[in-house]
């Protein structure tokens, strides 16, 4: 690992933690994520899903925010899908607008100042046009509760959902003054786009995020893409920071490390794929084919575990590589990158 | 003895037979390797091939045995045949000049001598054995020498004790035209090829090449897939489960039939193992590759171009100690892996004989 002196880290001065799903298998609430975060000497945490914390009540949550500050941790909130006509949707929330009130209070009751949420997924595509109609209304639905408790709504461009030219339309059209980006920096690849594209693009309404890094290499179809551990992918990570220096800089650099999952095909040779991409712009996928043409498969290390139930032995391996994995990522952004402020002093 | 025992034991005695007639088809088993984390030994072995309706299998090492008292070496062949297993012997390193010789074993003819006298006490007709490893490359003529030496040392036991030693073409060691030359230096009446369809991959050779020139001297074998594709430096391998690769296996078995349909198939499956670059598009590796004729090298170019990578689940680790949970994680799919590719050499390939009837 290429180490960096303070004075040439891109990532100077940029806040550093990790998305809670990250080390999911863990299980773990609230109190034991913030703990974990404060001995990596992390500055920041996101809990992206309301089931990260212990209880929902006002006198945990109060406890929350207070072990939070005591131990110097900020904390990025988050729910899940707020779209009624997405396939993600979960109709146990009642509608999009309760759903996002119940995370606005538990936001702020935590001290967050962001709360994550998205659209839908790959499979949104095809209807996406009123999807986003329906996110927006439903973000509109609640712009005098976010504002009044100083909370910004950070749309994730989550699992192939949307590429980055329509969520920032999305974000102007619900309001940028109480709407903003959780960029994800490996959702792109699903949408054949180049993480430096989706930064240009929402770098200026970036609040939070979830920073991943991917091997991306040509393939008989296309391209495929697999997620990996920071710096073990084709991301010009370097090329980012510099970057997210100038676009967002107080946006706190949460790493969301997604491993065990085989490449996926991006079958972009093939008319078939394009039906779902119909406005997509040509020079905006130059920029992902230069990155696949410039790219290569991950060639470390890693268990790649198959769809649905996993034997328990390979859960185990999964388990214990979601910590190793996102602990590498972390050392490599602060060691490789610069980034983080807490882990300097 | 009860006529339906009987029966089981004849049938079982007719199948262990050295040879087998090639319209019975090829004989499909595994390499004990497949499956090494599970310490299992001799009998286990055995019963387990029993258990997957195999024909044979390769105890490629004498650490599978739970002796080597004569007494126990006759349990096992008898077990053999009481359970219609035909067994391929082995033995490891028989070049004194190689990295991988292990001076505990005395010397290269004690140690040919000492697996001979096992292979024939199980009932084996083959006993595979390697010269070296990659590493051995820069100094591959005098490993040779010294390897011909070695079997030529032991020709009159292996011919009176009627077993062939097949020489594995091993970890990248040689090429199969440099198998063939040492197989025919040291006497192609005793010694034959323990064809290897992975190893070719780390030699930039193509497999179908190493089949097409091994193929009438080979008496038993070392099969699995690999993910061959272009990379920046070249190209990259990965060795996979049968099927999950780049290797024509349709053309391959094709081929085996025609050249060695008495050698049993045994499936040597390892996987958990990262893409290897092979960088032939830098100078330096070349080197160790003085005369590789360039018409060779150009079938392993095509076969490069023509895969891409293995984009399957697969448990990556690497060849060192790993965590716990990540080695119990290979060691489980040891087993999987080497079972779903004895299925695609059974169904999809159509080898095997006792899993038929």
């Amino acid at each position: 690992m290429e180490e960096l002196s303070a004075t040439n880290a891109p990532g100077e001065g940029i806040r550093l933690g990790f998305d809670t799903y990250s080390i999911r298998d863990f299980h773990w609430k609230d109190g034991q994520l913030l703990d974990y975060a404060a001995s990596l000497k992390l500055d920041t945490i996101q809990f992206s899903g309301l089931e990260a914390y212990e209880s929902l009540e006002p006198a945990h949550l109060a406890k929350v925010k207070d072990h939070a500050q005591r131990l110097g941790i900020s904390i990025d909130a988050g729910i899940g899908c707020i779209c009624p006509l997405s396939s993600g949707w979960n109709p146990q929330e009642g509608n999009p607008k309760d759903y996002l009130l119940k995370g606005l209070r538990v936001a702020k009751a935590v001290g967050a100042h962001s709360m994550r949420c998205y659209l839908g997924g790959f499979g949104d595509r095809p209807n996406l046009e009123r999807c986003m109609e329906a996110t927006i209304q439903a973000l509109r639905s609640v712009r005098s509760e976010a504002l009044d408790l100083g909370i910004r709504i950070a749309i994730e461009n989550h699992s192939g959902d949307m590429q980055a030219r329509e969520a920032k339309m999305l974000i102007e059209e619900a309001g940028k003054d109480f709407v903003g980006s959780c960029l994800d920096s490996g959702n792109p690849m699903w949408v054949v786009e180049n993480p430096l594209v989706t930064l240009e693009t929402l770098g200026p309404y970036v609040v939070t995020t979830h920073i991943r890094d991917s091997a991306v290499f040509e393939h008989p179809r296309g391209a495929a893409a697999q997620w990996v551990a920071l710096g073990d992918g084709s991301v010009d990570f370097r090329g980012f920071l510099e970057l997210y220096q100038k676009l967002c800089p107080k946006a706190s650099m949460q790493l969301e490390i997604i491993t065990g999952r085989p490449p996926t095909v991006l079958a972009y040779l093939e008319p078939d794929f394009w039906k779902v991409f119909p406005r997509a712009q040509a020079w905006e996928f130059a920029r992902f084919l230069a990155l696949a043409k410039s790219g290569h498969p991950y060639m470390g290390a890693m268990v790649i575990g198959g769809s649905g139930k996993q034997p328990p032995v390979i859960e185990a391996a999964l388990k214990e590589q979601q910590r190793t994995d996102l602990e590498r990522s972390l050392e490599y952004a602060k060691k490789s990158l610069g980034v983080g402020v807490r882990w300097k002093s | 003895m009860l006529r339906r025992t009987f029966l089981q034991t004849a049938s079982a005695a007719a199948l262990a037979r050295g040879a087998n007639a090639s319209d019975e088809g090829i004989r499909l088993g595994f390499d004990t390797f497949s499956i090494r984390d599970f310490h299992w030994k001799d009998i286990q072995y055995l019963d387990y091939a029993a258990g997957l309706k195999l024909d044979t299998v390769q105890l490629s090492s004498l650490d599978d045995y739970e002796s080597l008292d004569p007494a126990h070496l006759s349990k096992v062949k008898e077990h053999a045949e009481r359970v219609g297993i035909v067994i391929d012997a082995g033995i490891g390193c028989i070049c004194d000049l190689s990295k991988s010789w292990e001076p505990k074993q005395g010397s290269p003819t004690a140690y040919l001598r000492k697996g001979l006298g096992v292979a024939k006490a199980v009932g084996a007709h083959a006993m595979r054995c390697n010269m070296g490893t990659r590493a051995d490359r820069p100094n591959l003529d005098r490993c040779m020498e010294a390897t011909v030496k070695s079997l030529q040392s032991v020709r009159s036991e292996a011919l009176d004790l009627g077993i062939r030693v097949a020489v594995e073409n091993h970890a990248g060691d040689m090429q199969a035209r440099e198998v063939k030359a040492l197989i025919e230096e040291a006497g192609k009446d005793f010694v034959g090829s323990c064809l290897d369809a992975g190893n070719p991959v780390w030699a930039v050779e193509d497999p179908l090449l190493t089949l097409e020139t091994l193929g009438p001297y080979v008496v038993t074998t070392h099969i699995r897939d690999s993910a061959v594709f272009e990379h920046p430096r070249g190209a990259a391998t990965q060795w996979v489960a049968l099927g999950d690769g780049s290797v024509d296996l349709r053309r391959f078995v094709e081929l085996y039939r025609k050249l060695c349909p008495n050698a049993s198939m045994q499936l040597e499956i390892i996987t958990g193992i990262p893409p290897e670059v092979v960088p032939y598009l830098d100078r330096d590796f070349w080197k160790v590759y003085p005369r590789t004729p360039a018409w060779e090298f150009a079938r392993f170019v095509a076969l490069a171009k023509s895969g891409h990578p293995y984009i399957g689940p697969m448990v990556i680790g690497g060849w060192g100690q790993q965590p716990p949970a990540i080695a119990a994680a290979m060691k489980e799919q040891q087993r999987t892996d080497l079972e779903r590719s004895l299925e695609y050499a059974k169904k999809v390939l159509g080898v095997g004989v006792r899993w038929k009837s």
